[in-house]
């Protein structure tokens, strides 16, 4: 999962970093509106945190103009908490809007929720071909027995799993789990594909030849 | 019967309705008195003198029949007086003469035990040749015998008391009515006038702290409820705007927390989330440290702006010399200067004014900190300070970036940063120029600022001279 950081405080955008690139997110950051919304509307991004009191374009107008072009889920992080402004956050665009200071867990769940509504999904566990993935617990089960996954193999399962029965293009696939500062190798996926594999169960990821890959 | 006791009824405070009834009728219960006073009086002297002068007749005639030498012991009333005496025997008159020893001649009719001749006699002419004499209701009349003796003629005026009684009693009578009325139509004044205070008091007490918004009505129906309602309405518009003012600048100082608040917080949180390297440690506290230096800044700035705020502004402040001041700040900040090759510059002239020394300090300290933070590397910030014929001066300009226009009207408000950007570090807090702006109020100064964008910014600080300064109220 891709998630774009649009936060101009130093210290609180590498914190976001850090923690999103903990649970397994690939993260890009901008410190101004402007530089966010271009590299929000040049790249798919699976969700989008938000600040609203920004430099150069403030939060709210980068949602009017994200909204014009994308529907990529987006949580408004502020430390605005009046009703006026979270009213106004979520009736111009935004998905969540949680204030300032915020917990951590609080602010991963909400990340979690956000993706999973915007894949149609409405529980935190999922069941395929008998393989039970926990998206809360980032943990996956065959058979009773718990798979040790890392968080990139777990980040591509819950990314096949999330678009079930989509055949994914390796090029969607980078853009989506690996972020720009990554250096990213032509056969890291199929390491990661041929892991998962072995990990969980051979015939869990099916390979289109010259299309990509694909959860039946 | 209840509203007896509520116009009459012993209370702390009286109602205002209760004391104009109470005062209402005891004007009219004087005015009464007075009336009836009055009017007996006059009734009563013109009833004694018309009497007297009926008397006087009577003696007049007596005198002639004496004259006429009509022995004194035939000396009669004539018949004639009967009828204005009247025939009832309480009104007959009666007469009695004595001879110049004091000895009884004669007397016809009931003599009153009581009469005496007189002591000294009245002069037989003049403008005033008899005694009037009253005991009771008894008037009698004395005048000198041509032979040296004396004659009285009296009666009792009983039928003219009658009537003076009579009269008063229909006077008490038709003042009962009077007052009757007048209760109902006092009651009724009294109403008209307190009630639109009732209402107003009643309209007044319902607005608490929290219901600010509603007003007194303008228009009251007497020309003092509407100067009180008008009076009472500015006093709620300050009070409101004041609130407002508090309610604001709190909410603006705790979305200015929160920012280092949820740093910290987040920071301790993702630290302790999982066990990490200890550069990872440092990065960590290190962060806090920043957010914790950032919020302590902010802290200490708010309380000063509270201690601003909350000084005596009659307190006797001693004789402060602007210039000492600004070379103190000067070599204050030099180092700070330094670091950016920024040079303070002095022109400084004695400028005394009365204020508290460490406020005109901090004032001086936030304008050139303020030219040195958005001054370019190796500019300048200069400080002017001297005394004008009416005004102490202090000017402070820079050769920096300049402030944009569209800033100015705000740079003075509360948390209000140019360039609304945190990108590098923190910045500052956005309280700087909003304490130099109340420390100059304070002390009744005014504060303008000139900027173009490119060329730099001057600020120039008028105070009022020492001997015209009258300390201002907030």
């Amino acid at each position: 999962m891709r998630i774009l950081v649009v936060e101009d405080q130093p210290d609180m955008r590498r914190l976001l970093t850090e923690m999103l690139d903990e649970e397994g997110y690939s993260v890009d950051t901008s410190a101004d509106g402007l530089n966010g919304l271009g590299k929000a509307l040049s790249c798919d991004y699976d969700a989008v945190v938000l600040d609203l009191m920004l430099p150069k374009l403030n939060g709210f107008e980068f949602l009017q103009r994200l909204r014009r072009m994308k529907k990529t889920p987006v949580l408004i992080l502020s430390a605005k908490d009046q009703t006026r402004d979270r009213v106004q956050g979520l009736d111009e665009g935004a998905d969540d809007y949680l204030n300032k200071p915020f917990e951590r867990a609080e602010l991963l769940a909400r990340m979690r929720a956000l993706i999973r509504r915007s894949s149609g999904i409405a529980t935190s566990v999922l069941l395929v071909k008998e393989v039970e993935i926990d998206f809360r617990a980032r943990s996956v089960r065959y058979m009773n027995e718990e798979s040790m996954l890392t968080a990139k193999e777990f980040s591509l399962l819950e990314y096949l799993v999330l678009k079930r029965g989509k055949v994914i293009s390796r090029m969607e696939l980078y853009e989506h789990l690996f972020d720009e500062i990554d250096e990213s190798y032509s056969n890291v996926l199929d390491v990661y594909v041929s892991n998962l594999r072995k990990k969980i169960r051979p015939d869990l990821i099916e390979t289109r030849r010259g299309m990509g890959y694909v959860i039946p | 019967m209840s509203f007896l006791k509520e116009i009459w009824g012993k209370r702390s405070s009286p109602s205002l309705f209760s004391l104009l009834v109470r005062s209402q009728l005891i004007l009219l219960g004087i005015v009464l008195i007075a009336f009836l006073l009055s009017s007996f009086y006059l009734t009563y002297h013109l009833t004694v003198r018309n009497a007297e002068s009926d008397l006087l007749a009577a003696t007049q005639l007596l005198t002639n029949q004496l004259n006429s030498n009509v022995a004194v012991t035939d000396l009669k009333l004539p018949d004639i007086y009967e009828h204005r005496f009247g025939k009832a025997p309480r009104d007959h008159a009666y007469l009695a003469v004595w001879n110049s020893q004091g000895v009884l001649l004669h007397q016809v009719g009931n003599l009153p035990a009581f009469i005496r001749p007189v002591e000294i006699l009245p002069p037989s002419n003049g403008p005033h040749p008899f005694v009037t004499r009253q005991s009771g209701k008894d008037l009698t009349v004395t005048i000198a015998t041509p032979d040296g003796g004396q004659l009285l003629i009296g009666r009792p005026l009983a039928k003219e008391f009658d009537s003076i009684w009579g009269t008063v009693w229909r006077i008490l009578v038709f003042a009962l009515v009077i007052i009757a009325a007048a209760i109902f139509t006092s009651i009724r004044i009294a109403r008209s006038i307190s009630a639109p205070i009732h209402e107003m008091a009643r309209d007044a007490q319902t607005m608490g702290a929290n219901q600010l918004d509603s007003r007194l009505a303008p228009d009251q129906p007497t020309e003092e409820l509407s100067v009180l309602a008008h009076a009472f309405n500015r006093v709620i518009n300050n009070l409101a705007d004041g609130i407002r003012r508090q309610q604001q600048f709190t909410a603006d100082a705790a979305h200015e927390l929160r920012t280092p608040v949820s740093i910290i917080l987040s920071q301790s949180e993702h630290c302790l989330s999982r066990e990490r390297a200890v550069s990872s440690y440092q990065e960590g506290f290190r962060t806090c440290l920043r957010a914790s230096q950032h919020m302590k800044r902010l802290v200490e700035q708010l309380l000063d702006l509270s201690r601003i705020n909350s000084t005596n502004s009659r307190q006797d402040f001693p004789l402060v010399d602007l210039s000492a001041v600004a070379s103190e700040v000067k070599d204050f900040l030099d180092p700070i200067a330094h670091q950016k090759e920024q040079l303070i510059r002095l022109e400084l002239a004695p400028a005394f004014l009365k204020a508290d020394p460490i406020q005109l300090k901090q004032l001086v300290l936030n304008l050139v900190s303020n030219g040195l933070n958005y001054g370019r590397v190796g500019g300048w910030v200069n400080i002017r300070t001297y005394e004008r014929q009416d005004a102490v001066v202090l000017i402070v300009n820079d050769n920096g970036e300049g402030i944009d226009s569209a800033h100015l009207p705000f740079i003075f408000d509360r948390f209000y940063r140019v360039d609304q950007v945190r990108t590098v570090e923190y910045g500052g807090v956005g309280l700087g120029l909003s304490l130099v702006k109340d420390i100059i109020e304070r002390y009744g100064g005014t504060i303008q600022v000139v900027s173009t964008v490119g060329t730099g910014t001057t600020f120039e600080v008028v105070f009022p001279r020492v001997h015209q300064l009258g300390l201002q109220e907030q």
